[in-house]
């Protein structure tokens, strides 16, 4: 690994480990700065990109500058710094409707994992004391039978490093123990012991329809919290955020203001939680860590959407040191206070006449 | 609106119909040749509402909107209607005939529109009328105007005929509304192939079902086409086909395969193409695209670049904002296309790599703007005809179809009709 990766790893590595948590926007610019510099000199896609855009360490003066890559390019290229040799982890997208699908290529987990857990500590669980343990139940695989799904790592990463003995589990062979998930409930029911269940929104309705199925309500108890992730696309049946919540308090006893959406992606070393836990009388707006930052992007004039206004995602995080710094994704959302809000994707755009885009036609080659 | 009121409505088109039906077929063609014309007037009160209320709704440009209606319906003249009849239907004749061959419609026909483009919609209202079948219009979401325009325009032609169009304004998601509309005997329904497949899913096996889906076009410039100055004529009348209706409509087309052994010759029609589109974006202004839209047109631009940055020799020409676009691809791969005046140019080596680059689109497939191919262009122009292309005429053409043109490969009257064969020998049995 080259000198100057090193240096920028270990002060990332610094960042993440300050117990501050803290925004600081002048160690933001200039580290955002020299990131920049160093995937535009080691990945030669990005710097092609880049300077096809006029747009070079020279000229980027602020971090606001830097070329976004769109995240379908992590389907058809390998962004990454550092020669194949030395992948050491490869992360891919769920791949729901796409026959391609986003792969991130990792040369060193530690930073990864450097940047979830205090972020998923400081969201999901302020008030558990340092060192301290709690229940966290996973709807989601085991890391060791999905080691490609980011989203099976990091609850692996948030199991080990905060989990009590009960933790775990609860999807084997690609499928949600439903039986097993309640048992595990009921006991922490019956111990009094508050639950933090995560998983991806798709488990959670499948969860809630076993339990309507079965007309059981269980409520789980206070101080339980939630995390749900993800949409529903290319799944059997979608359901509104709202309605979700709502069948998760009434199925689940837990109420709607401990329940979190965490916005996150496989090609991003960071992720984004709606901040109720931290604090529950404030609008409910996503915040994430110190070290990465969202803009809402007006299309048109390619600048930062008006306060409110709607736009698209960009992401700049200084966690993808091995990566790309800045992502441009497919998700549309508008700045609410000093956090953001995710307005999902619009599936048809805007359907005026009697043409379709191409990508539709072809059975949803694009996601 | 309710399910009952649907119903109420369609039961009173049904007596319309019959009292429709005791007249004759020369009176009703007659009224509706005489709308025709009167849509086909610039200064009649038809078009100079269409041309002040459409805008409003769609954000389409006026001035293309004027422009877009007259190339349409230019041809679609009294006689052109009268040699429609008498092309699919067999004539009025066959239409008053109580024996022998005769044509007859059905008690009712239920109309569901999908996009804003008037000529389609005009003429899928007068269609089922032709055949004295009264017709149930449910108006598509982006555009209430045109179909309560037309309606108005037959009821002054000829209030009887008028008692016989039934405009019905409930949003898609009114599902028992949708359910009373298709209770109708014969249904027309444009959308997306997944509004079809919800709306077949709904239909009886008695009933015709007339389905409208979704379809690209597309343009072929062989050799000929792409050297100066028919380069510059091609690109401009191709970019009128892109702007006109904002490149919403299935004629609308989303990529050009240039055909050239000069190697220069997709490069320099994309960059013609793109001076054009840039000079109509200042005559008629795109209209105002969502946000996911606009966020689809910046994300192909960045994936075009990034097939660049890979060491392609991919191009990406556009506006400063999101109005205009034409990428210049070094391959043939069909790609997402967000629309709303985005276009793709792909070179191709030959007259087969053309056409096995669109094999894929084969269903989909609408029409085709063909030129420059030579002799060639007749052989060409039936191979893809035989993709499934409905349509192959010059660039600058594609939006101004033919009355007879067959739609999504089928007549404009014939998928209406019921046709029926009366032996004399039966009369007398």
């Amino acid at each position: 690994m080259s000198e100057a990766r090193n240096e920028l790893d270990r002060a990332m590595l610094e960042w993440m480990a300050d117990a501050a948590f803290k925004p600081d926007a002048a160690r933001f610019e200039r580290l955002a700065l020299d990131l920049f510099a160093f995937q535009f000199e080691h990945c030669d896609i990005y710097r092609a990109f880049c300077e096809g855009r006029g747009r070079t360490p020279v000229s980027v003066k602020n971090w606001r500058d830097i070329p976004a890559v769109p995240t379908d390019a992590f389907k058809e290229y390998a962004l990454r710094t550092f020669p194949e040799s030395r992948v050491r982890h490869v992360f891919r997208t769920s791949g729901t409707t796409s026959s391609q699908r986003g792969t991130l290529y990792l040369d060193r987990l530690d930073l990864y994992e450097a940047s979830l857990l205090p972020t998923f500590r400081h969201y999901m669980l302020p008030d558990l004391p340092e060192g301290g343990r709690t229940l966290i139940r996973a709807l989601a695989s085991d890391p060791a039978e999905a080691s490609d799904s980011s989203l099976s790592h990091m609850f692996g990463v948030v199991v080990q490093a905060c989990g009590s003995g009960a933790s775990g589990f609860d999807v084997a062979n690609g499928t949600l123990d439903t039986e097993s998930c309640v048992h595990q409930l009921r006991r922490a029911i019956q111990r009094g012991t508050p639950v933090t269940l995560c998983g991806p929104a798709f488990a959670f309705v499948h969860l809630l329809d076993s339990l309507e199925h079965a007309d059981e309500r269980i409520a789980l108890p206070e101080r339980s919290r939630i995390m749900e992730t993800g949409g529903f696309k290319g799944r059997s049946r979608a359901v509104e955020r709202r309605e979700l919540y709502a069948a998760i308090s009434e199925y689940l006893g837990v109420p709607e203001e401990r329940i979190v959406n965490q916005y996150g992606m496989t090609e991003l070393g960071s992720q984004f939680y709606d901040g109720v836990l931290r604090a529950p009388d404030a609008p409910r707006r996503k915040e994430g860590p110190p070290w990465a930052r969202v803009r809402v992007i007006d299309p048109e004039t390619a600048s930062d959407a008006a306060p409110g206004e709607i736009g698209f995602l960009v992401v700049v995080d200084l966690a993808n040191t091995g990566s790309s710094i800045a992502i441009q994704t497919a998700d549309l959302g508008r700045r609410v206070g000093d956090g953001f809000e995710v307005l999902g994707r619009s599936e048809t755009a805007d359907l005026r006449g009697c043409s379709i885009a191409i990508d539709s036609l072809l059975g949803g080659k694009n996601p | 609106m309710t399910q009952s009121a649907v119903t109420e409505r369609l039961l009173q088109l049904e007596e319309a119909g019959k009292r429709l039906r005791e007249r004759s077929v020369r009176e009703v063609v007659a009224a509706l040749a005489a709308t025709l014309d009167a849509w086909r007037d610039p200064t009649s009160a038809w078009r100079r509402s269409l041309e002040a209320e459409l805008p409003k709704e769609t954000g389409f440009a006026p001035d293309m909107v004027r422009t877009g209606m007259s190339l349409a319906l230019e041809s679609w003249t009294s006689d052109a209607f009268l040699d429609l009849i008498d092309d699919e239907l067999g004539g009025i004749e066959a239409l008053e005939a109580i024996e022998g061959p005769t044509v007859s419609g059905y008690p009712t026909t239920a109309l569901l529109l999908a996009g804003a483009i008037p000529s389609p919609t005009l003429l899928q209202i007068l269609a089922p009328l032709v055949l004295r079948s009264p017709v149930a219009v449910k108006t598509a979401s982006h555009d209430s105007v045109t179909a309560d325009l037309v309606a108005r325009s037959i009821e002054n032609q000829d209030p009887q005929l008028g008692e016989c169009v039934e405009v019905l304004g409930f949003p898609g998601s009114n599902a028992n509304a949708i359910n009373a509309l298709l209770e109708a005997p014969c249904i027309v329904a444009n959308g997306s192939d997944a509004t079809i497949e919800a709306v077949a899913k709904r239909i009886f096996p008695g009933q015709r079902f007339i389905p409208y889906g979704h379809k690209v076009s597309v343009g072929a410039l062989g050799p000929h086409a792409v050297t100066s100055p028919e380069c510059q004529e091609s690109a401009e009348a191709l970019a009128q086909d892109v702007v006109l209706w904002d490149q919403l409509g299935c004629l609308s087309p989303v990529a050009v395969f240039v055909s050239s052994v000069d190697k220069r010759a997709p490069e320099r029609f994309a960059e013609e193409l793109a001076s054009a589109l840039a000079a109509l974006e200042v005559r008629w202004p795109r209209c105002r695209v969502d946000v996911a839209t606009g966020e689809s047109i910046v994300r192909e631009r960045s994936m075009a670049e990034m097939r660049r940055a890979q060491g392609g020799s991919v191009r990406v020409l556009a506006d400063s904002g999101t109005r205009w676009t034409v990428v210049l691809e070094d391959d043939t791969e069909l790609r997402a296309q967000p629309r709303h005046r985005f276009v793709r140019v792909h070179p191709v080596a030959s007259e087969s790599v053309l056409l096995d680059s669109l094999a894929p689109l084969s269903p989909h497939l609408s029409a085709v703007a063909l030129a420059g191919f030579g002799p060639k262009s007749h052989e060409i122009a039936r191979a893809l005809a035989d993709l499934g292309a409905s349509r192959i005429c010059r660039p600058g053409s594609l939006q101004a179809p033919p009355l007879r043109w067959r739609r999504d490969n089928r007549g404009v009257l014939t998928p209406l009709a019921r046709f029926s064969e009366h032996s004399r020998e039966s009369g007398e049995s």
